[in-house]
């Protein structure tokens, strides 16, 4: 190994005298050298034995693994044999000597200081080297003498045919036994190959990366990067098969200040660096680093490098999901496991958008499974208080059905609905949104727009039965209407809708017009759209601030200077209710509003023809529906003609304009139609149309 | 005579060409320094090495493999090589230790085998001359078992059931099976029984050691009620009057 040094230069004048300092090498400074600076005596003398080994090896080529022999209660003696280069007597009383190694001058083995061959002295004060050399093998016994300095005596020399090589033999303590093989386990479990054991079994720990890790190769590996850091949360630094843990404070304390990502990075990632032999410099105890200024610069840099390919890591794992509520969730599990470290995380990307993790997404999803388990009460109290979970993964799978939450609140019963959905349906999850809207679903979450559904779409629960004493007619009304819309909701169906955006685009003569005034249809609208019976393409959606501009001279609605007078004038509320009713065919709604109207101008029920009446009860008795409302409607019509007629012609003139409009209703002729197995394409109805209006109307 | 070295912590002698060193807290250290002192080299090597002794005292039955006693090639649980060395000490018959693993290796259980091994380390029960480990195990005043009150416990019975009829998980600390026990584990029996009785048992009938207490109880199919022992003279009965390493009588 290379030590990163400077030259030194000492430029002095006007000096009168110089002295070198010299090295006092007595007892204490070799009890220093050789066991003082090792808190980990075993540890630290199998490491650096096994390390000499390990060099010796690879100097020769040797691919095989040096050899341990554990102690036992029979041979208490530690031994570690290598086949390597093997060293004469010189060498092996050089390297006896302190601060004598040959490794200083390259980057290949682990050996720098001249210190390791001599810590088995920190165990014991007496050690065995057997080095056989060209043919020769010496015994020499390191033995610390009585003034504490080492004295290597020569046991033996005789010639051999054994092949060159090394042996340390250190006596042991009987009770250190299982400590020996523990500190082999330990010490040597990063070292390529792992020795050859003889005695005592080891249980070599696990040295691959942790679970869920991300590794940089040559860089290192990050473990994790928590909001709160553990003492489990370790950074350390692999130099070749030694690891040595990280002291934070020295690294950061190089660091910028002002570089504050990179300081948070350093205090709280976990994992290990990835350096080579000379990168960085450790003690000569080999038990931590050296925190020189060549030292931490490196470390820095490689931490930065560290930080920044881990980034890139996790953006381009993120960049491999399929959409960003994906990426989302995985961020949000990362959050869940390191906590959140918002530093950190506002650096990941979505394919350059920024991902913040589901926990800030109102979401709520459950199992279908689960939501059989619901009552409707405690479904709505986890609906409203837990606005997210991230215990369900959600796939773009076809069983699967996405719910936008619109309703205004919860007295809507959203859990209800959904309650209701998940009887008749077989999906086996639903996931309910909301802050979306429609265009969002697909780059949320990867479902088509037909597995997306509005809660406003769902059937509501069926009113309860009421009984009406002492409350009031408006009251009554309200609850005949609501369950008037509810029994019209159980018809729902697809709807296609062609929207205008554009107010100078060309409108079709024919079809339904629903104006839109705010740019999208309003919820009620669009329900009531999806309650009735018009046929895909048949309804047209004027998307405009500016009504009139486009509705005048469309069939359905007649808008003219007697209904802009009719809007501003209370009193007339009625026929500006008619206008909205023709917006917004609902069949049920209007005929609510048509009774209520035939009210207003004077047919009383009292008064009014007993058939007239006799078919508003049955409609609300709803008893014979169809044929009830096909002669209502024709009884209605007549009883506005002779109104208009006979009456106030003059003030219902919108109002028949509005009705004769109102005669060409498609949807019900349609099905009429359809049921009668006539033709119903636009020509067909017109005709009948046309055909309406010359009898009742002319 | 052979080249040594002695320093106040350790000695070095070369025999046979091959440099030894033992540490103060050798076993034979004291003996090694008077051997050397004494210059009775033909004493010095089997002192130094215990592979030696042991290979000697073992005469063939065990075998020396790495520094391990082995049995039949497969080396065997270090707490084997603890009591051979304890056995060989005391100048026992290491014939005891021999059955002992004979019988060993007949139990079907490598768990229980496990646990077989950490007993002799703990329990500090000696071994009956055929190889079979001691126990207590308590019981009520009528010889009565503790549990269901029915098998009888007199002193000269054998006590027997299926063996599949026995929990063979260490993880269950109370199970099926027949209990018995260390004296270590004697003060936690709190039933307020007053008979205890010393039980003999062969290991290839041991089911079970519970990891709890410390292996110090155990689980049986079978034992042999072997006598019955006062239970506040229990926990120094062998060291007070047999061996601990060999019930020579039993």
């Amino acid at each position: 190994m290379q030590m990163q040094s400077a030259e030194r230069t000492v430029n002095a004048s006007g000096i009168t005298a110089l002295r070198k300092s010299r090295i006092i090498m007595d007892g204490t400074a070799v009890q220093i050298l050789s066991s003082g600076i090792y808190s980990n005596k075993i540890g630290s003398l199998v490491r650096e034995c096994y390390s000499n080994a390990h060099d010796s090896h690879t100097s020769a080529g040797n691919p095989d693994a040096p050899v341990i022999t554990l102690p036992s209660a029979l041979d208490l003696t530690f031994s570690i044999k290598d086949q390597g280069l093997g060293m004469s007597l010189d060498s092996v009383l050089n390297a006896l000597d302190y601060f004598s190694s040959d490794k200083r001058n390259d980057n290949v083995g682990i050996g720098f200081f001249g210190l390791g061959f001599k810590s088995p002295y920190s165990y014991t004060d007496q050690f065995t080297v057997i080095s056989i050399h060209e043919g020769t093998r010496y015994i020499v016994s390191a033995v610390m003498g009585e003034d504490g300095i080492p004295a290597p005596m020569l046991l033996s020399e005789e010639s051999t045919d054994e092949p060159n090589g090394v042996e340390i033999r250190v006596p042991v303590q009987s009770v250190d036994c299982g400590l020996f093989a523990r500190e082999v386990a330990g010490q040597l479990k990063l070292f390529e190959p792992r020795p050859t054991i003889l005695g005592d079994q080891i249980n070599w720990p696990d040295t691959s990366v942790p679970y869920g890790a991300v590794v940089l190769p040559g860089i290192g590996h990050v473990t994790s990067v928590p909001r709160y850091r553990s003492y489990l949360d370790q950074l350390t630094v692999r130099i070749g098969p030694v690891e040595y843990p990280i002291d934070r404070n020295q690294v950061a304390a190089l660091v910028d200040p002002k570089d504050t990502d990179t300081l948070a990075f350093i205090e709280r990632v976990a994992g290990c660096l990835y350096c080579d032999i000379g990168d960085v410099d450790p003690a000569p105890s080999r038990e931590a680093l050296q925190y020189t200024k060549q030292s931490l610069k490196a470390l820095v840099a490689k931490i930065k490098q560290l930080e920044d390919g881990y980034v890139q890591a996790l953006k381009d794992q993120l960049d491999a999901l399929p959409n960003l509520y994906e990426a989302n969730r995985m961020v949000a599990s990362w959050q869940h496991k390191f906590g959140n470290n918002p530093e950190f995380f506002s650096k990941l990307t979505y394919k350059t958008v920024a991902v913040e993790g589901t926990w800030r997404l109102p979401t709520v999803a459950f199992t279908g499974a689960r939501m059989h388990t619901f009552t409707p009460g405690s479904f709505r109290e986890r609906y409203i208080f837990n606005q997210y979970t991230t215990s369900v993964i959600i796939s773009p799978a076809k069983t699967t059905a996405v719910f936008i939450d619109d309703l205004p609140s919860v007295s809507h019963r959203q859990g209800a609905r959904l309650k209701l959905f998940m009887e008749s349906h077989t999906y086996n999850l639903l996931v309910v949104l909301r802050g979306c809207t429609l265009s969002d679903i697909p780059e949320f979450t990867g479902f088509p727009e037909e597995d997306v559904f509005y809660l406003s779409e769902l059937n509501p629960p069926a009113p309860k039965t009421r009984a009406y004493t002492g409350k009031g007619t408006q009251t009554k009304l309200a609850s005949q209407a609501y369950r008037l819309a509810y029994r019209s909701m159980q018809n729902t169906h697809e709807l296609n809708c062609t929207y205008f955006s554009d107010p100078c685009a060309v409108i079709p003569t024919s079809g339904y017009y629903v104006v839109s005034r705010n740019g999208v249809l309003d919820q009620q609208t669009q329900r009531r759209l999806a309650c009735t019976d018009v046929l895909p393409g048949d309804v047209y959606i004027i998307n405009t601030t500016d009504s009139r501009s486009i509705v005048r001279d469309t069939p359905l609605l007649p808008f003219d200077a007697a209904f802009d007078a009719a809007l501003k004038d209370q009193r007339k509320e009625l026929k500006a209710r008619l206008v909205v009713l023709a917006e917004t065919p609902d069949i049920d709604h209007y005929w609510e509003t048509l009774f209520e109207c035939l009210v207003e101008i004077g047919v009383k029920p009292k008064s009014s023809p007993k058939p007239l009446w006799k078919c508003f009860n049955m409609f609300y008795q709803q008893k014979d529906k169809e044929s009830t409302r096909q002669t209502m409607h024709l009884i209605a019509l007549t009883e506005f003609q002779k109104f208009y007629l006979d009456k106030q012609k003059a003030a219902c003139d919108s109002v028949y304009a509005i009705t004769a409009a109102r005669d060409a209703s498609e949807p019900l002729l349609c099905r009429l139609m359809a049921a009668n197995g006539l033709p119903y394409g636009a020509d067909a109805r017109a005709a009948v149309v046309a055909d309406i209006h010359k009898k009742y109307f002319s | 005579m052979y080249p040594y070295i002695i320093t106040n912590e350790s000695a070095t002698v070369v025999f046979n060409g091959e440099p030894h060193t033992i540490l103060e807290g050798h076993p034979n250290y004291a003996d090694l320094l008077d051997a050397i002192n004494d210059e009775l080299w033909e004493f010095v090597p089997e002192l130094m090495n215990l592979t030696l002794a042991v290979t000697r005292y073992v005469d063939g039955k065990l075998t020396i493999e790495n520094g391990q006693v082995a049995y039949a090639g497969v080396p065997l649980h270090s707490a084997v090589t603890e009591r051979l060395m304890l056995m060989m000490r005391e100048g026992l018959d290491v014939e005891y230790l021999v059955n002992f693993i004979k019988n060993v290796c007949e139990n079907p259980d490598s768990r229980a085998v496990s646990g077989l091994y950490e007993w002799i380390e703990k329990a500090d029960l000696p071994l009956s001359k055929d190889g079979c480990i001691l126990a207590y195990k308590i019981i009520s005043d009528d010889y009565k078992d503790c549990y269901t009150g029915t098998l009888d416990n007199s002193i000269g019975k054998t006590v027997e059931i299926p063996r599949f009829d026995c929990d063979p998980d260490p993880d269950r600390t109370c199970s099926k099976g027949l209990h018995f026990c260390s004296a270590g584990y004697l003060p936690h029996f709190g039933w307020g029984q007053t008979r205890v009785v010393l039980l003999k048992i062969n290991p290839k009938d041991v089911v079970a050691f519970p990891h709890d207490y410390n292996i110090s109880k155990g689980r049986c199919s079978r034992y042999e009620v072997i006598q019955e022992i006062a239970p506040d003279l229990a926990a120094t009965y062998f060291r007070d009057s047999l061996s601990i390493w060999e019930a020579s009588s039993i």
